[in-house]
């Protein structure tokens, strides 16, 4: 789960980062009089997930109340790559003397909390990686101990770092490492951390993302109305990325549906989805909630459901298949062939429950390279 | 041979009584494994799948000593189960349970450095020894004993493959899940290094998916420390970069984990790889006649 800038920095000012003292607004009038509240000088800072908004205009700085209130129209009819500005971060613009970056990731290669640092902040830190890889100093953590002031200090003079920031910078950084495991965080970033002509240092940026699978413990954080297909989806327990191919994909397990994707690819289409039922998802209400959720994209022509049982059953996977098929018919909602593939468990038996449906809808393959083949036969190549 | 589990293995599994549980256990069974003792606790003195279940993992293996457990209790009991099982000196833990929090699994990651017990997961299909032994969800029909060994990051797919593997007429003699989580317990080079020592498998298959570097470790690791073929596949070839596809740890980010980035690292090493699950079968085969 991501956090917008102004939760996380909710989360930092509770976990002791000092943060620019900010209102958030969402209407250009509350943005005007945050200018006024602020006594003027501030940003206006869209809150959107997506990186490199202050390029593609999502900051502005106003100098009048007046202009506030005209630059937060902009804002708010603004798409930043496709998200729309629904609030806006009204914060007290800095006097920035130096920036640099700080941020910890959870890594998946050494199995333990990342801590990075670089003396030069405000750049994306993939981009920083790619470019300068030098520039970024590490520090790897133990969880049982946490962060060790030491291990820090030692890399901040190696970046060469003014002595009287050392013990502020670690202490932010203790301070940041503490709210990132208290919450359960899979990466949290200040980028750029400031430090101020008059030698304070603050969060100006804040980048928070919690782990899915530690939500449940965590009660403070939002809750969100799911409002895209994929975050519907997921409240479904279904593994959703919609994709701009045209055949629809329904698989199980997060492997073998990527290779359904990669066959689609190799015959020359695209598929219009990633759809994971889960490998252990075993009742057929899953498939049809899957196949419900695959045939609300109108650019699919045809459905290609793929499944490998290990631990479901073929046959139960099957009845769900037809239900679905049968409630759709009778809706008349049903316009795109569906190419089914089952293996595994019960697989014999699960085609045979396909065999007795007569939708003229529903078409069954033994090897997936031919399903492959008849999806794309029935729906198309993508243009 | 085989590694990590065979007929001889005593199983115990650690949240018998659940829905999953009780499911996978009695499936187990039906394979042929040795599963001795469940445990749940508050369901001590009961019975589960014709096993007896324990309120402990200590009181079960005080009457029934055990080489290996599977875990299905919920979440956020994942952690302490797995302290439980390696307190008693478990050597072998599947960790089945998906979404097990990542900070969980970092905690038990630096316990396990300080101990040989392998542990498969979180979000593992398991492990099985054809025509042995299953600790997972495994298909049980789709596995014969032969040459191959099977190491891979997905559950499904790798059922996919280890299929062609068979009906090629060459078989399995282990195969096993590293977990799709993006901490887990061992990689695979931790369990190339046993193949790579095992007489009976004489071809490695290693089933990758994009996200982490684990490939490329093991790329690296397969150039100068294996001397068995190896052919491999990678799920994800065409998957868009920034999106988890499934698997929390299938997810390419700031070009780290991206598909061609593996396959140079394998193809370097001398590991070619195919592009499906048919080709796999294809290449062990040769692989086999040239060896």
């Amino acid at each position: 789960m991501k956090l917008f800038e102004f939760e996380a920095k909710e989360f930092f000012k509770k976990g002791g980062i000092p943060v620019p003292e900010g209102i958030v607004a969402e209407t250009p009038q509350a943005v005007a009089k945050a200018y006024d509240e602020l006594g003027g000088n501030v940003a206006l800072k869209s809150q959107v997930f997506v990186g490199g908004r202050g390029r593609a205009g999502g900051i502005k700085f106003p100098k009048s109340e007046k202009e506030a209130h005209e630059m937060a129209e902009e804002l708010f009819n603004m798409k930043i790559k496709d998200e729309p500005v629904e609030k806006v971060l009204v914060e007290r613009a800095l006097d920035i003397k130096q920036e640099y970056y700080l941020g910890i990731i959870t890594d998946p290669d050494e199995s333990c909390p990342l801590l990075m640092f670089s003396a030069e902040g405000g750049v994306e830190i993939e981009e920083l990686a790619a470019q300068k890889p030098d520039a970024i100093r590490k520090v790897f953590i133990d969880p049982r101990y946490g962060l060790l002031g030491y291990q820090l200090q030692y890399e901040l003079k190696e970046a060469g770092i003014p002595k009287e920031l050392h013990n502020g910078i670690i202490g932010i950084a203790r301070r940041l490492y503490q709210t990132y495991w208290d919450k359960d965080g899979e990466l949290i970033e200040i980028n750029p951390l400031v430090v101020t002509a008059d030698g304070n240092i603050l969060a100006a940026d804040a980048k928070f993302n919690i782990d899915n699978s530690g939500l449940y413990r965590q009660p403070e954080m939002p809750k969100r109305p799911a409002k895209t297909v994929e975050e519907r989806a997921a409240e479904l327990t279904l593994s959703y990325v919609l994709l701009d191919g045209n055949i629809g994909i329904i698989s199980n397990g997060a492997g073998l549906t990527m290779s359904a994707m990669d066959y689609l690819r190799q015959q020359g289409t695209s598929p219009a989805n990633f759809l994971d039922l889960g490998g252990q998802a075993t009742q057929a209400v899953t498939i049809k909630n899957g196949i419900n959720v695959v045939l609300e994209n109108p650019n699919v022509t045809a459905l290609l459901i793929y499944i490998f049982a290990g631990g479901p059953r073929c046959d139960v996977i099957a009845s769900g298949i037809v239900e679905a098929i049968d409630e759709m018919e009778k809706g008349n909602r049903l316009h795109v062939p569906l190419v089914v593939t089952l293996h595994g468990r019960y697989a014999e038996e699960g085609m045979k429950v396909l065999s007795a449906c007569k939708s003229p809808h529903l078409y069954q393959e033994v090897e997936v390279e031919d399903a492959v083949l008849k999806a794309i036969e029935l729906g198309g190549k993508s243009k | 041979m085989s590694i990590l589990a065979n007929k001889d293995t005593r199983v115990i599994a650690q949240g018998i009584t659940g829905r999953l549980g009780s499911f996978a256990t009695g499936r187990m069974i039906e394979y042929g494994t040795k599963v001795v003792a469940g445990v749940t606790p508050g369901k001590g003195g009961t019975e589960s799948n014709g096993v007896p279940v324990y309120d402990t993992v200590r009181e079960a293996v005080t009457e029934h000593p055990a080489d290996a457990t599977i875990t299905f209790v919920p979440p956020p009991f994942v952690k302490e189960a797995i302290f439980e099982a390696l307190e008693v000196g478990i050597k072998l833990i599947v960790v089945a349970v998906e979404r097990m929090p990542v900070k969980d699994m970092m905690i038990v990651h630096q316990a396990l450095r300080q101990s040989d017990t392998v542990l498969l997961g979180p979000n593992s299909p398991g492990i099985i020894t054809a025509d042995e032994c299953s600790i997972g969800y495994f298909p049980g029909d789709v596995y014969r004993r032969g040459p191959v060994g099977i190491v891979s990051r997905s559950g499904t797919f790798s059922y996919q493959v280890a299929d062609y593997i068979t009906k090629a007429g060459l078989g399995e003699t282990t195969a096993l899940g590293l977990g799709g989580d993006p901490v887990t317990g061992v990689n695979f080079i931790d369990i190339l290094k046993l193949y790579e020592a095992d007489p009976e498998t004489k071809v490695i298959v290693l089933i990758g998916e994009i996200g982490r570097t684990s490939e490329e470790q093991a790329a690296e690791y397969i150039q100068s420390e294996v001397s068995k073929p190896v052919v491999a596949i990678i799920a994800g070839r065409t998957a868009p970069p920034g999106k988890t596809m499934g698997h929390a740890g299938a997810i390419i980010t700031g070009g780290r984990g991206s598909y061609d980035s593996k396959v140079k690292a394998l193809e370097k090493a001398g590991v070619p790889v195919v592009r499906t699950a048919k080709e796999v079968a294809t290449l062990a085969k040769q692989a086999l006649g040239s060896s």
